[in-house]
């Protein structure tokens, strides 16, 4: 990009620099040349000029736990589709679970994410597992795959059951400086669970998983925190519990950080009647209480990051007896949008929403801040906080179309999403 | 009417539609000029995922004693978990425009998951935990022509409530008609949202049926062993069995019903067997006139209409 781009009137929200201002941005060699109030900066002759009046302007945002499905289940998502979804949701950098086939376990599978990555204009980094084939048995080689490119470790999809292992994780991750990712599910307690225990599970005859089963492996993943001083960060929150012991861990000075799913922000448990096969995600859709509780810890801070949990099923995955039919909601194109509703309603300030998928999870993966600030790479999107839109199967760019928000009308659009001064995706 | 899932949705007078025309069947029973020729022409095709064979034949010579032709097809679990989809299976005997499907799965949502790919109405045939309307709608006609009115009346359903698809069918209809309803069971086989259900709930048995007017039982399946629910059969016997003597000395006029098949000496003494305020058998009896009025009027075909 040679000439220069003038982006006027937009309300810049960049946590990096604390600025929500209206603003003008100008981008040259798809590099930030200047930011400034609207108007500040001198038109000059060969600009090309975009006025984005009633759009919000923030750094490029990060969705830090998605499942691209590849090597291994392209049927579902491939790296290409998965980022083309996630420019599409505004995203410009994503962090991919590891449980593909092969699971990511070793640095030549870290190797072969991340060559494919390089063709895509999302960048795309890998987290790696915990445990050799998700087994829960034996630790991957975490610092030869920390040097490929892998920059946090999870079983996620999978909780690690043997505490042993887990402590042993973490006191070698601390040694490399990664954090460990937990899906905290004590895997005895959901055993046959489809959905949430509780009075809709009790009415439709499906066997439950009470939000103990989480709570049990955060008070785990706390203890150990505690005993290893590792960071550890606790993946998809959804129960209140949760929320009060990971608050008290950080009171208590513990290097505990969070995320939360916008499914579980937003639905409760009654979603799933009457046997609604795309609701069905682990940890599931809970009470409506607990859904209150985690806006409250994201408001607060206590959770730091958003993240979608995008997990792509092919329809064969999800046509059978709701028992029987995969765990996962795809989240990369709907995120944004549908969490923008809580800035609307005042549970968020936009602040505090972008700095949820923008500083928060840059730091739980110590990866560079995105931000706005003059001399740094113009990676951004525009967001049309009036435009109605809506996911229709058609309009889908992920490969799957599993959500429980297809159809719903959300106000608020991604209309660009722009890295290196280039725009990747535009909202027609 | 369309499908018949749930008896949650339906109301008083739906209900009073299905008993009068059970009731219809039951008087006509011998006169088959007037019901063979109700469901003539029509195909129903009965599609079991699970083994049953006491509803299968209940439902299907309710279908016959109609006049419908009957079509049967089994397929396991099994062979579903080898691949065979059930989408696959659905959209094939589509091709023979069934006029209505009768189904029983092992796996709750079945039924609502088919309603998918068939514009045929479906009644369910007991669709994992979820449902088994036709039990619950012929239990509550069983007790109501012993107990003419169950409003206000004392209904104890005792033992394995929370894995009951029978259990969830019978209590929204003995909600509506009235009834002061106790789950009685080890915890572990009770559900813990009970509030929500317009339920009492007693784990003693000699509390909770105390002065009942009837007692609903059920089977106790192996797998609750196994899934270490309860600890042993012998043990569940002792406590929350009805034994002749517990019957006699707590609730002497309680009548007795049991979906079958009973497991005598677990929820039941062997010496309940014959007894007189058991209502087991009259059950089955009513179950098939009970059936014939719901393949009637979920085809559009009730006589007293
Ligand atoms: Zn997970």
């Amino acid at each position: 990009m040679n000439s220069s781009l003038l982006i006027c009137n937009a309300r810049v929200i960049d946590p990096s620099q604390g600025l929500d201002d209206q603003c003008d941005l100008l981008i040259e060699s798809g590099m930030v040349k200047s930011l400034a109030k609207s108007g500040k900066i001198p038109v000059a002759s060969g600009y090309t000029t975009i006025d984005v009046s009633g759009h919000w302007l923030m750094p490029g945002l990060i969705d830090m736990h998605v499942h691209l499905r590849e090597p291994g289940e392209s049927h579902k998502e491939t790296i290409l589709t998965g980022c083309l979804a996630a420019a599409a949701g505004g995203f410009s950098t994503v962090a991919c679970m590891a449980n593909t086939q092969p699971v990511n376990d070793q640095a030549a599978v870290t190797a072969w994410i991340l060559r494919e990555a390089e063709k895509q204009n999302v960048k795309v980094l890998p987290i790696g597992a915990v445990s050799k084939g998700l087994q829960g048995e034996v630790l991957t080689e975490m610092g030869e795959m920390a040097q490929a490119g892998c920059v946090a470790f999870s079983d996620d999809g999978r909780p690690v059951a043997s505490s042993r292992l887990m402590r042993n994780a973490m006191d070698y991750a601390k040694s490399l400086g990664v954090a460990i990712i937990s899906h905290a599910e004590d895997p005895t307690l959901s055993q046959y669970a489809s959905m949430h225990e509780g009075s809709h599970s009790e009415r439709l005859g499906l066997s439950g998983s009470p939000s103990a089963t989480e709570e049990i492996m955060v008070a785990r993943e706390i203890a150990l925190c505690r005993l290893t001083r590792c960071r550890v960060h606790i993946a998809h929150v959804s129960t209140a519990t949760a929320v009060e012991m990971i608050r008290r861990a950080k009171d208590e000075g513990l290097p505990i950080t969070a995320e939360v799913c916008p499914h579980h922000l937003l639905l409760n448990h009654a979603k799933v009647a009457c046997f609604r096969s795309e609701a069905k995600v682990a940890p599931p859709l809970r009470d409506e209480s607990d859904r209150l509780a985690l806006l409250d810890g994201l408001r607060t801070g206590v959770i730091d990051c958003i993240a979608s949990d995008h997990a792509p099923h092919a329809s064969a995955d999800k046509d059978a007896p709701f028992e029987s039919c995969a765990n996962g909601i795809t989240g990369l194109e709907t995120s944004v949008t549908s969490t923008y509703s809580l800035v609307q309603n005042e549970t968020l300030t936009a602040m505090r929403w972008v700095e949820a998928m923008t500083l928060a999870p840059a730091k739980v993966l110590k990866i560079k801040v995105p931000t706005l600030a003059v001399g740094s790479s113009a990676d951004l999107v525009l967001f049309d906080v009036k435009r109605k839109w809506k996911l229709t199967p058609e309009n889908t760019l992920s490969l799957s179309h599993n959500s429980p928000m297809m159809d719903q009308t959300f106000t608020g659009a991604i209309t660009a999403t722009m890295v290196g001064g280039r725009f990747i995706y535009e909202r027609k | 009417m369309s499908h018949l899932l749930t008896t949650e949705d339906l109301s008083l007078t739906d209900f009073q539609k299905f008993t009068e025309l059970a009731s219809f069947f039951e008087n006509h029973q011998k006169d088959s000029e007037t019901t063979s020729g109700i469901l003539r022409g029509k195909t129903i095709l009965q599609l079991f995922l699970e083994d049953s064979t006491r509803t299968k034949i209940s439902f299907e010579l309710a279908a016959k004693r109609l006049g419908a032709n009957v079509l049967h097809f089994s397929i396991s679990q099994s062979s579903l978990n080898k691949g065979e989809s059930l989408k696959d299976t659905i959209l094939t005997l589509n091709q023979y425009h069934p006029d209505t499907w009768i189904i029983r799965a092992p796996r709750s949502g079945t039924c609502h998951l088919l309603t998918q790919w068939t514009k045929s109405p479906i009644v369910s045939a007991g669709d994992g935990q979820y449902q088994h309307p036709t039990q619950g709608l012929l239990d509550c006609w069983t007790l109501l022509n012993h107990l003419p009115s169950i409003k206000g009346k004392k209904i104890v359903l005792l033992g394995d409530i929370l894995h009951s698809r029978v259990a969830r069918s019978q209590i929204p209809l003995l909600n509506k008609l009235g009834a002061k309803i106790t789950l009685c069971g080890p915890y572990t086989l009770l559900p813990k949202s009970a509030a929500e259900w317009e339920v009492h709930v007693e784990p003693v048995l000699e509390k909770a049926v105390a002065g009942a007017d009837a007692i609903f039982c059920f089977r106790l399946q192996k797998e609750r062993m196994t899934s270490a629910l309860i600890p042993s059969q012998q043990e569940f016997h002792r406590i929350w069995g009805l034994t002749k003597k517990k019957h006699h000395d707590l609730c002497p006029q309680a009548w007795i019903l049991h979906p079958g098949p009973v497991n005598w000496g677990v929820e039941l003494g062997f010496d309940m067997e014959d007894h007189p305020k058991s209502l087991i058998l009259e059950q089955v009896r009513r179950g098939l006139y009970m059936r014939m009025a719901v393949l009637a009027r979920v085809l559009g075909k009730d006589p007293l209409v």
